[in-house]
């Protein structure tokens, strides 16, 4: 064979190379051909050598059939571009509720392939395929998931090209039963009288299995008996809420997956008549502007919702300030109510000093109740 | 000839001396609009403003009226209401008051008067407070402690027609008034201060008089005010009292109606009105009725109309008088007062004089 010959068939040989070796990537400027080494890199170009003979230009990115072949004479070799095996590296969103179509609006990664295929697996489920598959690029994947049926838990992403190679990121997607909700309590209060209320909760994604229990801050939870799932919108169950603290609780709904719901202040614990639950509180302050005038807080708790009525009278009897709460207002409702005197009487004077008794007077059903009577001391 | 009168001459008890006369009335307005124009030339201006304490009391027989008792004052506790009428009084008295306003404000006065041929003098007291009050120092601190609302007054009156002459049935009163207050074993927390009283009453005839009182007249220039330890300082809030009373004379003076108004020296506090009757059964028994009219920030017009009823029982100069008073359409409320009181033999001095 002569030098032409042989040169030729090294160069087909190389090629063959190029064209077997599954190998080849960006990030491996390597050729297992024997007789070719690197020469350079450069711009959007792999420059080759074959050593002594000849030097020849391999794309980096071969977005086209045509490589650019250098130094004249190898124009007649055969030189195929790699075949690259596609690469994930992640997905936008990662995760969807089940039951949901969910728009995939970047599956990124490499060597993605016009017609390539996308799944999620999962192990002892079958795929979900995606549709509406869009390769925008070699690097970007748009599609669709429909998750109808779906479990939840983490499954996997494969891309699959159309010469069949295919790259899977693993635990890639996650999906999840949706949220609970609670909407409303039916009754919204009951008298720790009684010993069990039937109470009958709407929300939404109710799942069997959920808990339900009545919560409050410093209170031992009350759980939520006879559980009856009704539909995933609306459930029924009991409390027993004999002697229970009065005061406002939150409705907590949880799924079997551990997701739950509150419905904050959802449930009023009334006392079957009005009291105090707690000594009322005074506190004095100044008037930043007017150190003179004293604001006085009351803060007071309620067993139930009333109309409150608190009189301040001075030291001649007279009745200097008046606020009337109606019945589950601020002021008026169960729990922690909280009154603010400006200091100011009902006569557009200033309170002297002395001493100012409080009635704090509650209204039910027709009935009046002196709940408390305080003397206040204002010194200046 | 004015120097030859005596105190028995120009009061009322004389039937047959009708004062009515214009020069009298024109006096006695003079000497009203004078006191009006000092006092608001005087006007507080912004500071605090307390209140006195005879704005409770004054005595049960006031109260029974629902103190409607500004032109009547012909008992020791004019001291307390108007003193000018003391000057009508021709035995020396004593009398008290004692009351326990909602549950926990005690309240108790006394009153002595000795008239003279030179005018009538009295002293009264008045000790008022509250036990066990809660009392915030500051947002952390609160601690218990009484408080004490003293009142010290001494009484001037005398007919006018005793220095001039002129202004018979015209009886001018003045009073002197200690104010002291503060809390029980907390430091600059107590309070001294002054102010005075003014008062007129015109007795047109046995069967009508009219009464003025300026009460805590005396500017913050001349003391009117309170001032505590700490250096806060609060004015005594003044009120003008004009009353009027009738004994109808088909009566044979066993009823006596009257009418009262207080109106604020300074604006804030709203106009009141009090209405009383007293029927006299006999010389041991009275019975009253009234309609007072209270400060009420609950209500609409600031103020309310309160029903009062009284008795009487009077034996050898001892009397005492009861009266119950309702508050804020309230039975919870409803104080009861109680008086008594002793008017003792007239003065030779002045029993010579009498007609």
């Amino acid at each position: 064979m002569g030098t032409k010959g042989r040169i030729f068939l090294a160069l087909f040989i190389i090629g063959c190379c190029l064209f077997l070796d599954e190998n080849i990537s960006y990030s491996k400027y390597q050729l297992t051909a024997r007789a070719v080494s690197l020469g350079s890199a450069a711009g959007n170009s792999l420059s080759y050598r074959i050593r002594g003979l000849a030097r020849f230009i391999y794309p980096r990115v071969p977005a086209s059939p045509g490589f650019i072949i250098g130094e004249g004479f190898l124009r007649s070799v055969y030189i195929s571009r790699a075949i690259l095996k596609p690469i994930v590296t992640g997905i936008t969103p990662d995760s969807a509720i089940v039951g949901k179509i969910v728009n995939i609006t970047n599956l990124s990664g490499a060597n993605f392939q016009t017609g390539a295929a996308v799944k999620l697996s999962k192990t002892g489920q079958s795929d979900i395929i995606a549709t509406d598959v869009s390769v925008v690029s070699p690097g970007k994947i748009t599609c669709a998931f429909n998750l109808s049926g779906a479990v939840a838990g983490l499954w996997d992403l494969t891309v699959t090209n159309p010469d069949g190679r295919s790259g899977t990121l693993p635990s890639a997607f996650k999906i999840s039963y949706s949220a609970p909700t609670v909407i409303l309590i039916t009754p919204s209060k009951g008298i720790n009288d009684q010993q069990y209320i039937d109470t009958k909760i709407s929300g939404t994604a109710f799942r069997s299995g959920l808990t339900v229990v009545l919560a409050k801050t410093g209170e031992v939870d009350i759980n939520g008996e006879a559980i009856e799932l009704k539909s995933a919108d609306e459930l029924n169950c009991r409390f027993n809420i004999y002697k229970k603290a009065t005061g406002i609780w939150d409705v907590k709904v949880t799924n079997d997956d551990g997701q739950s719901a509150l419905l904050a202040g959802g449930f009023k614990l009334e006392s079957p008549e009005v009291e105090l639950t707690k000594p009322v509180e005074l506190q004095v302050s100044s008037n930043p502007q007017n150190p003179s005038i004293k604001i006085t807080t009351i803060r007071y708790n309620l067993s139930k919702d009333a109309d409150i009525v608190i009189d301040i009278f001075n030291m001649r009897g007279e009745k200097i300030w008046s606020l009337t709460s109606p019945v589950a207002s601020s002021g008026g409702q169960i729990g922690q109510n909280e009154v603010v005197w400006n200091g100011i009487t009902a006569f557009k004077s200033v309170a002297p000093s002395g001493v100012y008794i409080i009635f704090l007077t509650a209204k039910t059903g027709g009935q009046t109740k002196l709940l408390s009577k305080l003397k206040l001391g204002i010194i200046k | 000839m004015n120097k030859q009168l005596t105190i028995s001459q120009l009061t009322i008890n004389n039937n047959e001396h009708y004062h009515g006369s214009p020069k009298n009335i024109k006096i006695t307005m003079l000497l009203i609009w004078s006191l009006l124009i000092v006092n608001y030339s005087f006007a507080a201006g912004a500071i605090v403003q307390t209140t006195d304490a005879l704005l409770i009391g004054g005595g049960a027989r006031p109260l029974g009226m629902g103190r409607a008792f500004t032109a009547i004052v012909e008992d020791a506790d004019a001291i307390f209401i108007n003193p000018a009428g003391l000057a009508g009084l021709m035995a020396p008295e004593f009398m008290s008051m004692f009351t326990n306003l909602l549950g926990d404000i005690y309240y108790s006065e006394f009153s002595g008067v000795i008239p003279s041929p030179v005018g009538t003098f009295g002293v009264g007291y008045v000790t008022t407070g509250v036990n066990q009050v809660l009392v915030p120092i500051d947002p952390t601190t609160t601690v218990v402690s009484d408080y004490y609302d003293d009142l010290l007054v001494f009484t001037f009156s005398a007919p006018l027609a005793l220095f001039f002459d002129y202004g018979r049935g015209i009886y001018l009163g003045i009073n002197a008034k200690i104010f002291n207050r503060g809390w029980v074993g907390l430091s600059n927390a107590s309070a001294t201060g002054y102010s005075a009283d003014f008062g007129i009453k015109y007795v047109v005839s046995p069967y009508l008089s009219f009464g003025f009182n300026r009460q805590n007249l005396l500017p913050i220039d001349l003391g009117g005010v309170l001032r505590y330890q700490s250096g806060a300082e609060e004015t005594v809030a003044g009120i003008n009292k004009l009353g009027v009373a009738i004994r109808p004379k088909p009566l044979n003076d066993n009823l006596l109606l009257a009418c009262d108004v207080d109106i604020p020296a300074q604006s804030g506090r709203p106009v009141t009105g009090h209405f009383g009757a007293e029927w006299r059964f006999n010389k041991y028994f009275m019975a009253r009725a009234g309609a007072d009219q209270s400060l009420d920030a609950s209500s609409p017009t600031l103020t309310s109309w309160n029903p009062t009823v009284g008795l009487s029982m009077s034996i050898s100069g001892l009397r005492i008088d009861y009266a119950l008073h309702p508050y804020y359409n309230n039975p919870s409320f409803a104080t009861t007062y109680l008086s008594i009181s002793f008017r003792g033999e007239k003065w030779s001095t002045l029993t010579g004089e009498t007609r």
